[in-house]
């Protein structure tokens, strides 16, 4: 019975022994003339300045959690959309009101957000 | 509302606590920005949401046990007993926070709507008949922890706990994730009703392939239960995190973990019926005896109250395993059992160490002498908790242990009970030091400028000292409750 799964274990094999191959093989047949110039870290072709852990505006972080939040709730919106037809002749207004309480409830989150100044890039002023 | 197509109206509770996020949300934008208005609102929508779920465990319909959403979630006395388990234990969590210094009060509202997302998760993770829906409020629940973990901003400790709970609870939950797949391409099937018909009728002669998804999705539940050796988080999550966050993972979350693997294993894989997997009683009994040892013996050193009840919690996880680890019924009831009994004792002790540390700001058991003299109520009822965690009668505690060690013996697992009584008479040691404290020593001369305990948490931990009490004498009703839970986990 073990040997349905002979090909996932072959599938693994090849899989690890492929990428073992491919990191190996060059290590061993190219030259190795460290240089200076050659180890510095790309910058489109600037020399580079600073370190490379520098601490971003945490504004980025908060517009792309914003953006998922409501994309996702597009993404919900597309299916039901599509059949919405259908069940509304099959269960009539249900299907409505039910997205209804689903938009409304982020509508409630966007409507902290606004207050909070979180849909402006420069924050004015902060509610308390 | 009545959405009886899809049989909606059994999660009123559910309802209910999301409702009142909202409500919170769109009161604070209206206004209220008064701490006690908001804390008022959440404690009102989950006493609204306790009597809903209390009310749902009697109904013959969910007795009966009603599946809703074609198979998603199941409402029956097992998920209901577990709601109030739940509600009770954030309605704690908000009232001893509310007084708290630890939570500012510009981010009160917000630290409300966590709680209750983490309570919704719970919830919804007692009530999950499918395994998509399984790791939905897994994630639902951890995704608020996390936040709540890290919720003093400023405070280098509570932002490594924040920090190091995610990572561990992503790489755990993916890891869980992973198990779970591999269960549904065993088993063919997400909904976990028929996985149970499947494994009852012995259908799949293959069910030893169970070891490694159920491998995978133990390191998922043994990070939300803190059971050895996935333990590691909990001292630093637990010390680094506000303390009325403390306390409510120490209890909510811990719960909720054990909700799904008494579901799982009892329920979903029947191995009370089954010997199809004859090692997993054995683990399970290996794994609890490693996690009440390692737990016993790392609290013993322990000076930060904090951290020395975070210890003591994984061991009480230990405790808790071992009556799963037998995997029959008397096992499971005495968990049930021993959870309520765990809830109300660690949750009194956890306020007077909220209490404490708002007036004096300090965790320290050296710090905190004499308190005996200066909160009598206080240190009378953090004593009975003590000895409730500690087991010794006339409490909760005692019986909740009487009936695991019970379930463990009759099993004929002899030398766990024996690890079991030992690790007990262990931690008498630790818990004593706190009472020693409190009650041999003199207080320090600058504790006394401090005011006098608020009556409020006086009456919150007299609140929650006397369940401990009454269930250590009179404990059949409860009992009772936790018999009906199982029994409706277990019938196929």
């Amino acid at each position: 019975m073990l040997f349905d799964y002979l090909s996932v274990l072959v599938l693994v094999a090849l899989g690890v022994g492929n990428v073992l191959f491919m990191v190996a093989l060059p290590k061993l047949l190219r030259p190795s003339k460290p240089n200076p110039q050659k180890l510095v870290a790309y910058e489109c072709g600037e020399n580079p300045v600073g370190t490379s852990w520098i601490q971003y505006n945490a504004r980025f972080f908060s517009v792309a959690l914003v953006f998922v939040v409501f994309d996702v709730e597009i993404v919900f919106m597309f299916p039901w959309a599509v059949v919405f037809k259908s069940l509304y002749k099959t269960q009539g207004c249900v299907p409505f009101w039910e997205m209804f309480t689903f938009v409304l409830v982020l509508l409630v989150g966007l409507a902290y957000l606004w207050a909070q100044g979180l849909l402006e890039w420069v924050k004015s002023v902060r509610k308390a | 509302m009545r959405a009886s197509l899809l049989n909606l109206d059994y999660l009123l509770p559910e309802w209910i606590v999301c409702g009142t996020i909202l409500v919170l949300i769109l009161s604070y934008l209206l206004g209220t920005t008064d701490r006690r208005r908001l804390a008022d609102l959440s404690a009102l929508g989950l006493v609204t949401a306790l009597f809903f779920s209390v009310v749902t465990f009697f109904e013959p319909a969910v007795v009966g046990r009603v599946s809703i959403g074609n198979g998603l979630l199941q409402v029956d006395p097992f998920s209901q007993l577990f709601k109030v388990l739940f509600l009770v234990s954030t309605l704690a969590a908000v009232l001893y926070s509310a007084g708290s210094v630890e939570i500012h009060g510009k981010r009160w509202m917000e630290f409300n709507c966590f709680l209750l997302g983490v309570t919704s998760g719970m919830m919804f993770l007692a009530s999950s008949m499918n395994l998509m829906m399984v790791y939905l409020s897994f994630e639902m629940m951890s995704l608020s922890s996390y936040v709540l973990a890290g919720y003093t901003r400023g405070d280098p400790r509570s932002t490594e706990a924040g920090y190091k709970y995610v990572l561990f609870g992503a790489v755990s939950s993916g890891v869980m994730l992973f198990g779970l797949s591999l269960m549904y391409g065993l088993l063919g099937t997400l909904d976990m009703g028929l996985m149970a018909q499947r494994t009852a009728l012995a259908q799949f002669p293959d069910l030893h392939l169970l070891l490694l998804p159920l491998t995978l999705v133990f390191v998922g539940l043994g990070y939300k239960i803190a059971f050895f050796p996935f333990h590691y988080w909990a001292p630093d999550v637990y010390e680094g995190s506000p303390t009325p966050v403390t306390a409510f993972f120490s209890v909510g979350t811990k719960a909720a973990g054990l909700a799904l693997l008494l579901r799982l294993l009892l329920g979903t894989l029947s191995l009370d019926q089954t010997q199809a997997i004859p090692w997993a009683g054995d683990l399970l009994a290996f794994l609890a005896a490693m996690t009440m040892t390692v737990g016993n013996l790392a609290a013993l050193n322990q000076a930060n109250i904090k951290r020395m009840l975070a210890y003591s919690a994984i061991a009480h996880a230990g405790y808790m395993l071992m009556g799963v680890a037998v995997l029959n019924v008397a096992g499971a009831e005495a968990v049930l059992f021993y959870l309520f009994a765990y809830m109300f004792t660690n949750l009194g002790a956890f306020t007077v160490v909220v209490a404490l540390f708002n007036l004096y700001q300090s965790e320290q058991v050296d710090e905190l002498t004499g308190m005996g003299k200066l909160f009598p109520l206080a240190s009378v009822c953090m004593a009975i908790c003590l000895f409730s965690l500690t087991g010794l009668p006339p409490t909760a505690g005692f019986i909740g242990k009487f009936y695991v060690f019970a379930a463990v013996i009759q099993k004929g697992y002899f030398v766990l009970a024996l690890v079991g009584a030992i690790n007990t008479a262990i931690s008498l040691f630790y818990y004593m030091r706190i009472m020693k404290a409190f009650y041999f020593r003199e207080p320090k001369a600058e504790m006394l400028a401090a005011g006098p305990m608020p009556c409020g948490y006086n009456v919150l931990i007299a609140s929650l000292t006397v369940p401990v009490l009454i269930f250590g004498i009179c404990w059949s009703r409860l009992y009772e409750y936790c018999s009906t839970s199982i029994s409706s986990l277990i019938a196929h």
